[in-house]
């Protein structure tokens, strides 16, 4: 049985349909906080899905319904009164691809915390930008050249200045779609590190295809196939010694 | 289990599979025809086993070579992973066997003396025991036969016991025969030998625990628990 320290996604019962195609069946899951979760699977197993259910990213389908509960740090963020501005800023993400703003790298990261308020002057927001492209592992990179164009750097500092932007709102939770598979092996070594570093602070959900990406940096595995949730359990146990056949064919380049 | 979705990557952890067994074979054909004519006191065997031992050295090595292109090559999870972890474990335990199966042989090309009665049949127990183990453990890796693994801890203790017996037997012979005294002396090494061939059966049969179930354990023989 998984033991998780303090928990701060709770997903009972979930399941989500585009149209009348079902893509997550009775999900229940618990995330701990401030340690990294990987969600693996093959193709169109609803990994990202349920990835995109956990910040209302999938509000923006308009054929996807979602039933059953998810809360983040206690409160239920499907419930009416939610807006889910504030729910995106405390649930960030990190898609793909990186996808920089077309705008300068300072503008790039100061761009969220103005339009959440939580900056009152410019000095104020230099310092925010200055903290969360430190955070990020970009700041030495870049801070002779923030006026420059986001979109002007490699892939790999594309994607830390994402990760950056998302981390300026002060989120609770970081969550990462295949954060590294448009980079090369040396930019993808960077955003692991990054990742072990940034769980201090945050909580990590990453989906990935890389069975090793996954083995190497979260702590716990879920495994999912056609929309269920075969298996979770702490990563060493999922990669060593997991329990169900589906996992297990799964990891080993059985079945894709 | 099915296969893999890559053909090469079976191909590749059954030759390591076929390796260990054909290894395996070598190691126990050695340590049987050593011992048998040990007790007959044939010296026929002893120059071809030793030189023999070479070969399975370098058998060692080999599979060693392909388990580390397996692990760097196809990063094997799960239960290839044991596999290939447990096939480096078991060639060298084997490789161990055939070390000291090679000094047994040594042995037997130095004795000048014909065995006491009582001691051949007590060394043809012990190494027939021997033999027997390592048979069973090789078995039930290749097989992946996690419940032949019992047999073997319950065996290797009988094992731990019979080599007491022997070495008291021995040093009796010693008192009651100076003349032979280095011959005997060196009877006490193959006893020894006897009894770490038991225990590298063990571990292998603990491999084969580990690779069938992932239980990591480690089996106390009755040597561990009480003065030799």
């Amino acid at each position: 049985m998984l033991e998780l320290g303090e928990v701060i996604v709770n997903c009972a019962d979930v399941s989500v349909f585009y149209g009348d195609t079902r893509a997550i069946n009775n999900i229940s899951i618990d995330i701990e906080k401030q340690s990294i979760t990987a969600f693996i699977g093959p193709s169109g197993c609803g990994k990202s899905t349920f990835l995109r259910t956990i910040n209302r990213m999938n509000d923006t389908i308009d054929s996807c319904r979602i039933e059953g509960r998810v809360k983040v740090d206690g409160e239920d963020i499907y419930a009416p009164s939610v807006d889910v501005v504030p729910l995106r800023a405390k649930v960030g993400m990190v898609f793909q691809k990186p996808n920089p703003f077309p705008k300068s790298i300072y503008e790039n990261v100061a761009y969220g915390p103005k339009i959440h308020g939580l900056s009152n002057n410019k000095n104020h927001l230099d310092e925010i930008v200055e903290k969360a492209l430190t955070r990020a592992g970009l700041w030495a990179e870049v801070k002779d050249r923030l006026h420059d164009s986001g979109t002007g750097l490699s892939g790999g500092q594309q994607q830390r200045l994402c990760i950056a932007r998302t981390i300026a709102v002060e989120p609770q939770i970081i969550l990462m779609d295949e954060p590294c598979s448009a980079l090369d092996p040396i930019a993808t070594s960077k955003i692991e590190a990054l990742m072990s570093e940034l769980s201090a602070e945050y909580t990590i959900i990453i989906v990935t295809h890389s069975m090793q990406q996954a083995a190497r940096v979260s702590k716990r595995t879920a495994f999912f196939h056609l929309g269920d949730l075969i298996e979770y359990d702490s990563t060493d146990t999922i990669f060593t010694n997991p329990k169900e056949q589906k996992t297990e064919d799964y990891i080993t380049g059985r079945f894709g | 289990m099915s296969n893999h979705i890559v053909e090469t990557y079976d191909e590749d952890l059954r030759e390591l599979h076929l390796l260990i067994a054909h290894m395996g074979k070598d190691v126990s054909t050695a340590l049987e025809t050593t011992c048998n004519d040990l007790v007959k006191g044939d010296k026929g065997s002893a120059d071809d086993v030793i030189e023999h031992d070479k070969d399975i050295n370098a058998q060692e090595l080999n599979i060693n070579l392909k388990a580390q292109k397996l692990l760097a090559l196809r990063a094997p999870m799960a239960s290839d992973l044991r596999v290939v972890l447990t096939s480096i474990q078991v060639a060298g335990n084997l490789e161990r066997v055939g070390d000291l199966t090679k000094n047994i042989a040594k042995i037997n090309r130095k004795m000048g003396m014909s065995l006491p009665a009582n001691i051949a049949n007590l060394v043809k127990k012990m190494s027939g025991l021997a033999t027997e183990i390592l048979r069973v453990s090789i078995s039930a890796y290749s097989n992946k036969e996690e419940n032949q693994t019992q047999k073997i801890f319950d065996d290797d203790v009988t094992l731990d016991k019979q080599y007491k017996e022997l070495s008291k037997a021995i040093l009796r012979e010693i008192k009651r025969d100076e003349d032979h005294l280095e011959d005997l002396a060196h009877l006490l090494f193959v006893t020894r030998h006897l009894e770490r061939i038991g225990d590298h059966a063990k571990n292998i049969a603990e491999a084969t625990i580990y690779m069938c179930s992932g239980e990591m354990n480690r089996f106390d023989s009755l040597e561990d628990n009480q003065d030799v």
